[in-house]
């Protein structure tokens, strides 16, 4: 399996790309990328989707994993322009006919990676020692590792 | 059976032969026809080498090949896809493009070059006549002639020599000495040029502009419209690194960096006897006219106006009398970078 793991915020979007299974995941590249600055919100969907289709292209991915927004984040227009970039990710999958794609929460994520299903056992239960330096990334990297990985 | 073509139109002529405005008969599509005599063929051992290399590098950003043969007098053609609005130095004729323009066009071509890179393709002529307009505006990079892929496998002492010296990065001597960042060096040259319009350029020949490429001082790091802002002059010096290690490493990294460029407001400049004119305009549609010009007492003055619709009122803080002439530049400088950068 081969996984793209996406994490998005209005202002930039964090990607890992992992393979293997969920015993022994192999990280293959993972970024932070800030979105273009000055562009109105419909040119910047349309660079979004340009991003994405470039990563699904380069790669040959079975699958595509978003990191969703937490259900406790208030409704605000960051929170709908980051929905909006999530919907422009699945529909680039589904152009390059990725057979999986899902949109996971971290409590979800955490039942997927074995543990109970609730967000605090991703910090307090999980053993991330497979991916080297996995401590290093930044917050949303880490975010984008771990929904990747809990869909191998 | 053999491909037919009514030529409609001459579109251009250069060193690798005509490129013709035709009609496939067959298909009955317009198409860009480009006409290669075999004697100009870079790659002689490979005639369709053009647009087998455009076939493998299929994107959004780059012409698209439709077919390729031998004409009945022996040319070689490449059929691509017809873009009507032309190339961006139809586009530009020499003068500048808009900042937001300019960025747009670049980010489109480097986001192709970066694809093209990644197939082991190195473009080896990226310059404005050479930028495609898309009929969304995009920018689509054309011209394949030159982009032999494995060089390393073929017998380059064969190959036609040819160099668009003027964007040829210092450390390229041969055919074989490009890499992806002397393309990125081409970029950066392209963006310079189109930012600051061709009257930039210093009216050297092309042997003294080579010898000063190589010393950096072509084109001048430190010469830029004024209205031009300080990080974008340096993204465009940094693709301009005399030392390859120096610049960005990869197309995607430059077109990063281009992007985080806020780049708000086109600006057109009229030099005047008492000074200079600044018109703006901002993606939003909101107008700006900066004047810096000197007075009877031979010291400088700056009025700012700005407006959405019609008329365009005074702004009074940022407007000065009485400057020297080095606080004068100074103080319009930074008007004209906060605007470009805030529209506001």
């Amino acid at each position: 399996m081969k996984i793209v793991g996406i994490r998005c915020s209005n202002t930039d979007f964090a990607w890992a790309i992992l393979e293997g299974t969920q015993d022994v995941p192999q990280l293959m590249s993972c970024r932070l990328t800030s979105y273009p600055k000055g562009y109105d919100e419909h040119f910047l969907l349309h660079w979004f989707y340009q991003e994405i289709s470039g990563i699904l292209s380069a790669n040959t991915l079975d699958g595509i994993a978003i990191k969703g927004a937490e259900t406790m984040v208030k409704r605000s227009s960051a929170l709908e322009l980051r929905i909006r970039i999530e919907g422009i990710a699945l529909m680039a999958a589904a152009e390059v006919g990725c057979s999986l794609a899902s949109r996971k929460v971290k409590p979800s994520i955490a039942k997927d990676l074995g543990m109970k299903g609730k967000a605090k056992y991703l910090e307090t239960q999980f053993d991330s020692s497979a991916i080297a330096g996995f401590e290093d990334f930044k917050a949303k990297e880490q975010e984008a590792i771990l929904v990747a990985w809990s869909s191998l | 059976m053999a491909a037919s073509f009514d030529f409609l139109k001459r579109l251009g002529a250069g060193y690798f032969g005509e490129v013709w405005h035709a009609l496939d008969t067959g298909l009955g599509c317009e198409v860009a026809l480009k006409c290669i005599p075999p004697d100009k063929i870079i790659n002689s051992t490979n005639l369709h080498q053009e647009a087998q290399t455009l076939k493998a590098s299929e994107h959004a950003n780059i012409v698209r090949v439709t077919e390729t043969g031998t004409l009945d007098d022996g040319r070689v053609y490449v059929s691509m896809e017809y873009l009507p609005k032309g190339s961006v130095e139809d586009e530009a004729s020499g003068a500048l493009l808009g900042l937001p323009r300019a960025k747009k066009l670049m980010t489109d071509v480097l986001r192709g070059l970066g694809h093209a890179h990644r197939q082991g393709i190195v473009h080896r002529d990226v310059k404005p006549a050479n930028i495609m307009i898309g009929n969304s505006n995009e920018g689509k990079l054309s011209d394949f002639g030159l982009a032999v892929p494995d060089i390393g496998s073929v017998d380059a002492s064969q190959f036609k020599q040819y160099q668009y010296r003027l964007h040829l990065a210092p450390e390229v001597r041969g055919f074989t000495d490009y890499t992806p960042v002397s393309d990125v060096y081409a970029c950066g040259i392209t963006l310079y040029r189109l930012v600051n319009g061709d009257t930039y350029l210093p009216s050297i020949d092309l042997a003294e502009a080579t010898l000063r490429a190589r010393r950096g001082e072509f084109p001048p790091r430190d010469t830029y419209r004024e209205f031009v802002p300080s990080s974008l002059r340096g993204m465009i010096n940094k693709a301009l690194s005399v030392d390859p290690s120096d610049r960005y490493q990869t197309a995607d990294e430059m077109r990063h960096a281009l992007e985080q460029q806020k780049l708000l407001v086109s600006w057109q400049e009229r030099k005047t006897p008492r000074g200079t004119i600044w018109f703006g305009e901002g993606v939003s549609g909101r107008k700006f006219r900066l004047s810096l010009s000197r007075d009877n007492n031979s010291m400088w003055d700056i009025e700012f106006k700005t407006g959405k619709h019609g008329t365009l009122r005074r702004k009074s803080s940022d407007c000065h009398n009485s400057l020297t002439e080095a606080k004068g530049a100074q103080v319009a400088r930074r008007i004209l970078h906060r605007v470009t950068q805030t529209e506001a």
